[in-house]
C-alpha cells in the first residue's frame, strides 16, 4: 500500500514538473517571438528614411515603397499579426528593389545617407535573423518536450501542441556578400 | 603589406650575426664571472667552516646559485638584444606601424574584466605586447601568466604552498565589427553544460557546438554575434590555432585566450638562435594578427565603422 502511494506520489510530482516545464517553455517561445516583433518594429521605423532617400535622389522610383508607406500610416502597434507578416514580406521585397535601382543612381549610392541606411538595414536584418533563430531554438525545445515520451502524455492532456518553426530565408543562411553590398 | 618569412629572414641575417657575436661574448663573461663568484664563495666557506659537513652542502648550493645569477644576468642581456632588434622586426614585417613593447602586457584589470577567467590571480605577469591596427580593426595582444596560490596542510600540521596556472599563453583583444551591449562567452565544450549564474545558449552548428559552450547575458545578441558564418569562422580559427581557444565578446570587443606553455620571444645564452626558432615566432605573430582576417573583422557593413 505504501509502495503504491509512493509511486502515485512520484507520478504526480513528475506530472507537475513536466506541466510547469511546458508552461515555462511556452512562455519563452512567446518571449522569443517578442524579440522578432521588436526587430520588425526597428525595420518599420526605417521606412521614412528610405522614402526620403528615394525622394531626394530617385524620384521616379517612389512607387517602390508605396505599399509599405501605406502601412506606415498606422502605428506599428496597431497592425494585426497578418499585417505584420505582410509588412515583413513587402518590406523585404521593397528594400531589395531599392538597392537594385540604386545601381542606376550614382548620386544616391554615393550619399552618406544611403551608406548609413545600408548599414542600418544590414544590422537590423542580422538582428532579425538572430531573433528568428532564437525563436526557432525555443520552439524546437518546446516541441521536443511536447513530442517525446512520457512528457507527451502530460502535454496532450493539457492541450499543448507542436508549434511551427519559422522558415529562415535562404539569404540569411549564407554568408553576407560584401562585394555585392558595396559594389561601386 | 606583410612580408614573407624568407624576405624577412634575409633582412635579419646581419642582425642575427650580431646577436650570435654578442651571445658568445656575454656567455664567456657570464661563465667567467659566475665561476669566480662560485669559487670565492666556495673558498671562503671552506676556510671558515671546514669541519661541519652540513655546511659543505649549503656552500655548494650557494656557489651554484651565485654562478647561475651571474650567467642569468648576461642571459637577460641576450634576450633584450633579441627582442629589441629581431622580434620587433618580425612584428614590423608582419604588421607595419604596429608597436612591439617587450615590457608591456595586457593588464591584470583587463584580464579579470574580459570575463574568460572566474578566478582572480594571486600572481600575475604579462610581457611581449603588440599593439597595432589591421585595416579598420585595432588589436593588441601579449603573453600572460596568471597563477593561483594554494596552501595545503598535512597531517602533522605543516603548511605547504603551491601554485597552479589559471592561464598561461596569449591574451588577444580586437575591436569587433558589430555593436553589442551584453556579454557572451565561448568556453570549451564541457560534459556538464551548466555554469552557476550564467545562461547557456545552444546553437545550431554541430561542429561549433563540439568545440564551444556558449553562455550569454542576451541570447538574441549572442546569435547576432555568432551568425552562421561567424560560427564557421570560429571553428576554422580553433583548428588553425590547434584548439583550446576560448573567447569573450564584451563591450563591442572580442577577447581570445590562446593557451601556450612556451615562453615566446626569448633567446638562450647557451644556444645559437636558429632559423627554425625565428620562423616559429614569425608563425606565432602571423597567426595572432591573422585572427582579424579569419574572423572577417574588417567587414564594416553594419553601423559600427
Amino acid at each position: 500500500m505504501i509502495i503504491v502511494g509512493v509511486i502515485i506520489g512520484l507520478i504526480v510530482i513528475y506530472a507537475i514538473g513536466v506541466y510547469n516545464s511546458l508552461v515555462r517553455k511556452n512562455n519563452s517561445v512567446e518571449n522569443a517571438f517578442g524579440s522578432i516583433d521588436a526587430m520588425l518594429k526597428k525595420r518599420f521605423d526605417l521606412i521614412p528614411n528610405l522614402v526620403a532617400s528615394v525622394q531626394q535622389y530617385a524620384k521616379h522610383e517612389e512607387s517602390i515603397f508605396t505599399n509599405v508607406t501605406e502601412m506606415r500610416k498606422k502605428g506599428y502597434g496597431e497592425l494585426t499579426t497578418e499585417e505584420k507578416a505582410s509588412f515583413d514580406q513587402q518590406f523585404t521585397q521593397a528594400s531589395r528593389r531599392f538597392f537594385a535601382v540604386a545601381e542606376n543612381y550614382p548620386e544616391l549610392r554615393a550619399s552618406e545617407n544611403f551608406m548609413q541606411l545600408q548599414r542600418s538595414l544590414n544590422e537590423i536584418e542580422e538582428q532579425l535573423s538572430a531573433a528568428r533563430r532564437t525563436y526557432n531554438a525555443h520552439v524546437t525545445d518546446f516541441n521536443n518536450r511536447v513530442m517525446t515520451f512520457p512528457s507527451s502524455l502530460i502535454a496532450n492532456s493539457f492541450h499543448f501542441s507542436k508549434k511551427p518553426v519559422l522558415a529562415i530565408p535562404e539569404e540569411e543562411r549564407g554568408n553576407v556578400d560584401v562585394k555585392e553590398l558595396f559594389r561601386a | 603589406m606583410a612580408e614573407s618569412f624568407d624576405t624577412l629572414y634575409n633582412r635579419l641575417e646581419p642582425v642575427l650575426e650580431q646577436l650570435e657575436e654578442r651571445r658568445r661574448t656575454l656567455k664567456s663573461q657570464g661563465v667567467r664571472n659566475g665561476l669566480i663568484a662560485a669559487a670565492t664563495i666556495g673558498a671562503v666557506g671552506l676556510a671558515l667552516i671546514p669541519t661541519i659537513k652540513t655546511f659543505s652542502l649549503i656552500i655548494f648550493v650557494a656557489a651554484v646559485f651565485a654562478f647561475l645569477i651571474f650567467v642569468g644576468s648576461k642571459s637577460a642581456e641576450v634576450t633584450a638584444f633579441y627582442k629589441k632588434h629581431i622580434v620587433s622586426q618580425v612584428v614590423d614585417g608582419l604588421l607595419p606601424d604596429a608597436v612591439y613593447r617587450p615590457e608591456w602586457g595586457v593588464s591584470e584589470q583587463l584580464f579579470c574584466h574580459c570575463g574568460l577567467f572566474s578566478t582572480v590571480p594571486d600572481r600575475y605577469s604579462s610581457e611581449d605586447g603588440v599593439i597595432g591596427r589591421v585595416g579598420k580593426t585595432d588589436l593588441r595582444f601579449s603573453e600572460v601568466h596568471a597563477e593561483e596560490r594554494h596552501v595545503s596542510v598535512d597531517s602533522k600540521g605543516r603548511r605547504r604552498e603551491y601554485w597552479t596556472d589559471i592561464f598561461n599563453g596569449f591574451l588577444f583583444e580586437a575591436d569587433f565589427h558589430k555593436e553589442f551591449r551584453g556579454h557572451t562567452v565561448l568556453y570549451r565544450d564541457a560534459l556538464i553544460k551548466f555554469r552557476l549564474g550564467e545562461r547557456r545558449v545552444k546553437l545550431e552548428n554541430e561542429a561549433f557546438e563540439r568545440c564551444f559552450d556558449v553562455y550569454s547575458t542576451d541570447e538574441v545578441e549572442a546569435r547576432y554575434i555568432l551568425s552562421p558564418s561567424m560560427m564557421e569562422r570560429l571553428v576554422a580559427l580553433n583548428d588553425r590555432l590547434n584548439g583550446g581557444i576560448t573567447l569573450s565578446f564584451y563591450q563591442s570587443k572580442v577577447y581570445i585566450a590562446l593557451p601556450d606553455s612556451t615562453n615566446h620571444f626569448e633567446a638562450s645564452i647557451w644556444k645559437r638562435m636558429t632559423r627554425e626558432k625565428i620562423e616559429e615566432e614569425f608563425r606565432t605573430v602571423h597567426d595572432l594578427i591573422g585572427i582579424v582576417d579569419v574572423l572577417n573583422l574588417n567587414t564594416r557593413i553594419w553601423t559600427k565603422e
